[in-house]
């Protein structure tokens, strides 16, 4: 703790930007280790002489920022001594998506990697797609329709 | 901390009736320059199988989803470009 907490020499000594840089690595250190190799493989599962090991994909998304400052007035009174103020804050935010992705299966017969298809991101892709073209095409076809139309105007006129 | 890392760790291998099951993941981290943020991804890669009687087999864990998705993303855009082209 510094002698004069009254009297910083600036922002950094206020904060201690170093400091909350540290709690933000530990913070982003943590979060990514959710989707360290750990999380790719579940804990196998062994039935009846066949071992099945699920399979994950793990993306994790983390957004940081912080910001401070201080500042001091120079007017300096009989009773009062200059004036200080100063003030900080930080945030973030972050979001980790799993899914499956494949299963390992191992039994007598050998090992084999059985794919898991997700049909409800695939089924919404494949809407939003299709709507996508086909809201492209009518956009498309009104422009012709118009120039179209521009045209023969300017044919009779 | 580099921008852009690509790792591939090897998961705890697990053995049955003798044969020895060794997966892969790949672990990709990007940090965005100038900013505080932070991606992650990881996937599993392959899976090598060592059988008893010492004979080796890589099989590759292929994410069929995303082959799907990357797919749908490369016809919804050639579709877009042909039906630009026909309608000019």
């Amino acid at each position: 703790m510094s002698e004069n907490p009254t009297s910083p020499s600036g922002p950094a000594d206020i904060f201690n930007l170093n400091a909350m840089a540290d709690f933000t690595q530990g913070a982003v250190d943590r979060f990514l280790d959710a989707a360290a190799v750990d999380a790719v493989y579940g804990e196998p599962v062994v039935h009846e002489g066949q071992m099945i090991i699920p399979t994950a994909e793990v993306i994790s998304v983390l957004g940081v920022g912080y910001g401070g400052g201080g500042g001091s007035s120079e007017s300096e009174t009989e009773n009062k001594g200059p004036d200080y103020g100063s003030g900080g804050g930080g945030g973030g935010g972050g979001r980790i998506f799993s899914r499956p992705a494949a299963i390992i299966v191992a039994d007598a017969s050998g090992v084999r990697v059985e794919p898991v298809v997700d049909v409800t991101k695939l089924g919404l892709a494949a809407l939003t797609a299709f709507g996508f073209m086909i809201g492209m095409f009518f956009r498309m076809r009104g422009a012709k329709h118009l120039e179209s139309e521009l045209r023969q105007l300017k044919d009779l006129g | 901390m580099p921008i852009f890392t690509v790792n591939t760790h090897h998961a705890l291998p697990q053995v049955i009736g003798g044969t020895v099951i060794s997966p892969r993941s790949q672990h990709i981290q990007a940090q965005l320059p100038f900013f505080e943020l932070h991606l992650a991804w990881s996937r599993p890669l392959d899976v090598t199988v060592l059988y008893p009687d010492g004979q080796q087999q890589v099989i590759p864990i292929v994410d069929v989803t995303r082959v799907a998705l990357i797919g749908m993303f490369l016809f919804g855009s050639v579709g877009a470009l042909v039906l630009r082209r026909m309608m000019r």
